[in-house]
């Protein structure tokens, strides 16, 4: 029973969703390819599926949860078969040489690098260093992992969200049941607009694990490394190669985690202590991943010709995840994502910038409009 | 613009990273070459925070959403930007700068697992052992009709977490005082930790609530079996009184119409 548990959600949370990241990441340069960037673009896509087609059935029909698990069932499943199609289409049928001489010149700059004869010495304590440094990094993200699966906080939005999810999985109806108390309600479509209880009621339903567990002690162990991958491609953005600074910048990034509890407020403080709600997912994982995904489009020389289209796919998707989070997140996500637009065009005098993200808040201002109107 | 300085004081609460942050733009604003570093880390996180302390714009965002201003603060990269410029300063004296900065985070956060609301898990649910036992003790059996069960307040939170199965005649929506609430006498009546048997009995009664659970500070006036709460069990310091007059044990009279009375306000 623990081993099926385990083998849906890794399929669930790993396998599908990095095979959902092939679709966009064949649409960037080999150069951005990574393995954690294409789990991060599979990751949120997932989770923009999942409400695109959750609020629907939620608004529609009041019984409708066996209907969400097998739509999204069947569309993450061809969404996975896409992307694993398309990408071997795009690597290998129209690529090979461009990927064939990215191969020759790693392996130019290596030999490049072995011929300069670098002293041994110094070599060494640059390994040991990493090595330090790396482990450190590994042993406090672990640490982090540890604490969220041994140790328990109150919260007492869990009494809505949590328990939003239990009712969700065990009575199969969507937002008609008040949380509290149990007793009907007509559809509480303010909260419905944000799926991540149901999103969490649908792993208890693949796996067999109650919801409460899934959300306090298992949904972390997958969320908190994938925040730290978002921050890994930070690093990598800033630091490119150099693994030593990349290693000191996500140690730093992990003690102001391990050490952000200043106030109740921080992203810090919601990422440790309530992991599994939407709004720690949109402090973290949305706003810290559109960070990223800033840098990598526009970190760039304008005439720069390294494709980034699989970028702007995710950003659209982002918008989607985001309004899954929190419902009043939409309007946080669309000012971040204005504020960069708009500077951004302003110091590189170039409104197309602005134009391009204002297309990937599209989703944002629908859902906008509908939580003005209700 | 008061009200705007206070959010951002208790956003930043203990800590110093407000001044890290600050001292990491103006570090980035003079040293950052990188002209697209220099819009990405410092100028966007500049315009955001002087956007935060416009009052106009405070306003406006509490029209759409009130109370959630703080989140504002969210926008700010500041854990990169602290890090990065971090990283930067370091340079080449890296083990050393690496050591000093971690303890300078150390010295400038507060660890984020002490405090009031932390605690050992006691199981994988997260949820007061007691509560478990609790619900398992009263909870109907598979395919029998949901129950409604009294609470101490202070449990409240918990219960429908375990398990929906058990209903509660009033939820965490009573305990906040800032939300509108339904006037709900059994609430009061526990919230007051003196209870006469009568009137406990004659609410449960009214809220339909098949068991009633005290904790071990609530006194009882009176003798609860007189008033037929009979002690069904004890957890802890709670005990467990099944409410005879409930039609889980007798045939309910509908005639009554009070239970009904009771929730369609809500």
């Amino acid at each position: 029973m623990i081993l099926t548990s385990i083998s849906a959600l890794i399929v669930i949370l790993i396998i599908i969703p990095y095979c959902v990241g092939l679709l966009p990441i064949s649409f960037v340069s080999p150069r951005l390819r990574t393995v954690t960037t294409t789990y991060i673009f599979g990751f949120i896509m997932s989770l923009g599926i999942f409400e695109l087609i959750s609020v629907p059935v939620t608004i529609t029909k009041a019984d409708g949860f066996s209907l969400i698990v097998a739509l999204f069932l069947g569309v993450e499943s061809a969404a996975a078969m896409i992307g694993l199609i398309v990408y071997n289409f795009v690597v290998y049928k129209i690529e090979p040489g461009r990927d064939g001489e990215g191969k020759e010149k790693k392996r130019s700059s290596l030999m490049h690098r072995i011929r300069r004869g670098e002293k041994k010495e110094r070599k060494k304590k640059k390994i040991d260093e990493n090595v330090v440094l790396w482990t450190l990094v590994i042993l406090c993200i672990l640490f982090q992992i540890v604490m969220y699966v041994f140790m328990q906080s109150f919260d007492g939005d869990d009494a809505y969200y949590v328990v939003q999810s239990v009712l969700t999985e065990e009575t199969g109806t969507l937002y008609r049941i008040k949380p509290y108390t149990g007793l009907s309600m007509s559809m509480d479509l303010r909260h419905a607009l944000a799926s991540v209880p149901v999103w969490i009621a649908f792993l208890g339903r693949v796996s067999g694990i109650h919801p409460t567990i899934i959300a306090h002690s298992v949904i972390g162990i997958f969320l908190i490394p994938l925040l730290y991958m978002v921050y890994y491609n930070y690093a990598t953005a800033l630091f490119g190669k150099d693994t030593k600074r990349k290693a000191a910048f996500m140690l730093f990034v992990c003690f102001m985690y391990v050490f952000g509890n200043v106030s109740i407020y921080t992203q810090a403080t919601f990422m440790l202590t309530r992991t599994w709600q939407g709004k720690a997912m949109l402090a973290n994982l949305i706003l810290i991943s559109i960070g990223w995904i800033m840098l990598v489009l526009f970190k760039r020389d304008e005439d720069s010709d390294e494709r980034t289209l699989g970028f702007w796919i995710v950003m659209f998707f982002m918008s989607i995840a985001a309004a899954m989070c929190s419902t009043a997140s939409v309007f946080l996500v669309a000012l971040m994502i204005a504020i960069y637009g708009i500077t951004i065009s302003v110091c590189r005098k170039d409104i197309q910038v602005a134009l391009k993200l204002m297309i990937t808040c599209v989703p944002l201002v629908a859902y906008g409009a509908m939580y003005i109107l209700i | 613009m008061t009200e705007i300085v206070e959010i951002f004081k208790a956003y930043n609460g203990t800590g110093y990273f407000c001044l890290l942050f600050i001292a990491a733009l103006i570090y980035l604003w003079f040293k950052e070459e990188d002209r697209h570093l220099r819009v990405l880390l410092v100028i966007v996180p500049t315009v955001i925070q002087i956007l935060f302390f416009i009052p106009y714009f405070y306003m406006a965002y509490n029209m759409l959403d009130e109370g959630t201003y703080y989140r504002i603060l969210w926008l700010l990269p500041m854990t990169v930007v602290i890090s990065y410029s971090a990283v930067k300063v370091i340079g080449n004296h890296f083990a050393l700068g690496v050591a000093v900065g971690c303890l300078i985070m150390v010295l400038s956060g507060s660890f984020a697992y002490t405090g009031m609301t932390y605690s050992r898990a006691e199981n994988a649910y997260h949820l007061p052992e007691e509560v478990i036992e609790l619900c398992d003790m009263v909870r109907p059996e598979e395919d029998d009709e949901r129950i409604f069960v009294a609470f101490p307040p202070e449990l409240v939170h918990f219960v429908r977490q375990y398990t929906t199965d058990i209903m509660l005649p009033f939820g965490r929506d009573s305990m906040v005082s800032s939300w509108k609430r339904v006037d709900n006498p059994l609430f009061d009546l526990y919230m007051s930790h003196e209870m006469a048997a009568d009137k406990l009995a004659e609410y449960s009664t009214e809220y339909w609530c098949d068991y009633v659970i005290l904790a071990g500070n609530d006194v009882l006036v009176g003798d609860p079996s007189d008033f037929g709460l009979e002690e069904y069990g004890r957890v802890g310091e709670y005990t467990v009184y099944k409410n005879l007059a409930s039609h889980l044990w007798h045939e309910y009279d509908n005639d009554s119409g009070i239970i009904n009375a009771n929730f369609r306000e809500e």
